[in-house]
């Protein structure tokens, strides 16, 4: 039932956003372009200074398409978790608390990009370039469900603190601003407050450090510690989510809506 | 003239009231300078990089969501209302946004001195270089102000904005050169760069920021050509515009 009801739930969002096809393609062209311009950027800083704590331009590659792989997957069919706080601001969250379904997975589901699909394929293009594809493609198939599994546990985490702050959805976006920042830069480079904080508050060391360093060492104890602070993380989130649910007061929004 | 000196005194005063903004931009801007702080270092990278990069990150995060703005007035049709007052409308949003944006990169170049001299020392630079730069910067968040305008005029046809804002954002980070000077760029890529207006938006004040110099004249009379450009196109697109404009209602 479920099944049936996620499946619905994405090909409405695919017809919905197919609809207008030339700004699809436009928005499609312009993720191509902005990822390639930022990756020239970093691709000139390698020309120069070749690596950085063992990650050369092949590992930054890596590590952004692990990252893209992650953004795009959630953007594409949960992207609904982006606007919770502006429903917990404006009660909107009030329709979702009458239906049947999870309340979690109904507010993820709401909402889908499909321009997103682009940073899809723009990840594992990457990973391609940077030769993982190929040589890893065996352990890839177990770390890239887990990159997906970590964006949708940021969104999941940094929304669920609307229900404790009122008003915080520009604060809510710029922390995930800060966080992607922080996931998006060579995370080998990180030490002292900085690595402590990419593994407590906001732990993106989980997505762009022990994959990636994983992917270059093959050390199992790095893919253990991806996997086993991806999990707690998202364990983590979910707890928290429902804790603030807890806290949410209703404004009885949906007798005005129905 | 003296309405769009209030309009900038607004956008000026009005970010004061926004402490929580502030505060996030102030740690943001921390959080990312120690970040490149760190990488930089891991790569012995000379001491005037960081100080270059904290330039052009200033300058960045002191831009504001001008084209959003233009956006949201022209579909919620408010637009109109402008047309009736005494008062120019890209003049009025453009002077409110460098308001807003004078405070931002005023408060972050004095907040990156103290955090720079705190991380690294007094570094290259003398208060000549820090008057310089920040004069410059100043022109530089005027031009990116120009063409955020041009973005957000462009919602007259394009129903989303933001993907043209991301792109541009990333072609200033590219072209602009954000994290290194555009002068560490293979001789091709730098030819292309300069065939844009990014570099002095960002390269620019971050090299005088590093104590790094260019030529001032000709960079000045560069940079005002793009501005003029840009006043000119934003101009002849609005008033097309407001020409061919029919609005019903009361």
């Amino acid at each position: 039932m479920s099944l049936r009801f996620i499946k619905t739930a994405l090909l409405t969002q695919c017809k919905l956003n197919l609809v207008l096809k030339l700004s699809f393609l436009l928005k499609l062209l312009a993720v191509v372009l902005k990822h390639g311009l930022f990756l020239l950027t970093w691709m000139f800083f390698f020309n120069r200074y070749v690596n950085i704590v063992g990650w050369g331009f092949s590992e930054m590659l890596a590590m952004y398409g692990f990252f893209s792989f992650g953004v795009g997957v959630v953007e594409m069919f949960f992207y609904g978790l982006r606007d919770l706080p502006h429903m917990v601001d404006t009660n909107l969250l009030d329709n979702y608390l009458t239906q049947p379904r999870s309340v979690l997975l109904n507010v993820a589901l709401a909402k889908g990009d499909i321009v997103a699909f682009s940073e899809i394929i723009n990840g594992l293009l990457l990973l391609g370039i940077s030769n993982y594809l190929k040589s890893d493609l065996f352990f890839l198939f177990f770390l890239l469900p887990l990159s997906a599994l970590f964006i949708f546990s940021l969104h999941l985490y940094l929304s669920s603190i609307s229900f404790f702050v009122k008003n915080s959805r520009e604060f809510v976006r710029e922390l995930y601003r800060n966080a992607t920042i922080i996931a998006g830069q060579p995370n080998s480079a990180y030490k002292g407050a900085l690595k402590i904080l990419t593994l407590t508050l906001i732990p993106t060391a989980y997505l762009s450090f022990f994959p990636i360093e994983f992917l270059r060492t093959h050390n199992n104890l790095l893919f253990l510690c991806a996997y086993l602070g991806t999990f707690v993380f998202f364990g983590f989130a979910w707890w928290f989510f429902y804790l603030g649910l807890s806290r949410y007061e209703s404004s009885s929004v949906f007798s005005n809506k129905y | 003239m003296k309405k769009y000196l209030k309009a900038i005194q607004s956008g000026f005063l009005q970010q004061l009231n926004e402490k929580a903004q502030l505060v996030g931009r102030l740690l943001l801007f921390t959080v990312i300078v120690y970040l490149f702080y760190q990488i930089f270092e891991s790569v012995g990278a000379s001491e005037e990089r960081l100080w270059y990069y904290a330039m052009t990150e200033a300058i960045v995060l002191s831009s504001t969501l001008l084209a959003v703005q233009i956006a949201q007035d022209i579909r919620s049709q408010q637009i109109v209302y402008f047309l009736l007052k005494p008062i120019d409308y890209p003049s009025f949003r453009i002077t409110e946004s460098m308001g807003a944006a004078l405070f931002r990169f005023m408060v972050l170049i004095i907040w990156g001195l103290g955090y720079l001299s705190f991380l690294k020392g007094v570094g290259p630079i003398s208060l000549y270089t820090v008057i310089t730069s920040f004069f410059v910067g100043i022109i530089g968040v005027f031009l990116y102000t120009q063409m955020s305008f041009l973005i957000g005029l462009l919602s007259f046809w394009i129903k989303d904005i933001k993907t043209l804002q991301y792109l541009n954002l990333t072609a200033t980070f590219c072209f602009g050169g954000l994290i290194i000077p555009i002068s560490y760029y293979p001789p091709l890529m730098q030819k292309i760069c300069f065939f844009t207006p990014y570099p002095w938006i960002l390269w620019w004040p971050g090299t005088i920021f590093s104590g790094g110099e260019i030529p001032f004249v000709s960079a000045f009379c560069c940079i005002s050509l793009w501005i003029g450009f840009f006043v000119g196109l934003n101009r002849f697109i609005f008033y097309r515009y407001m020409k061919n404009l029919v609005m019903e209602g009361g």
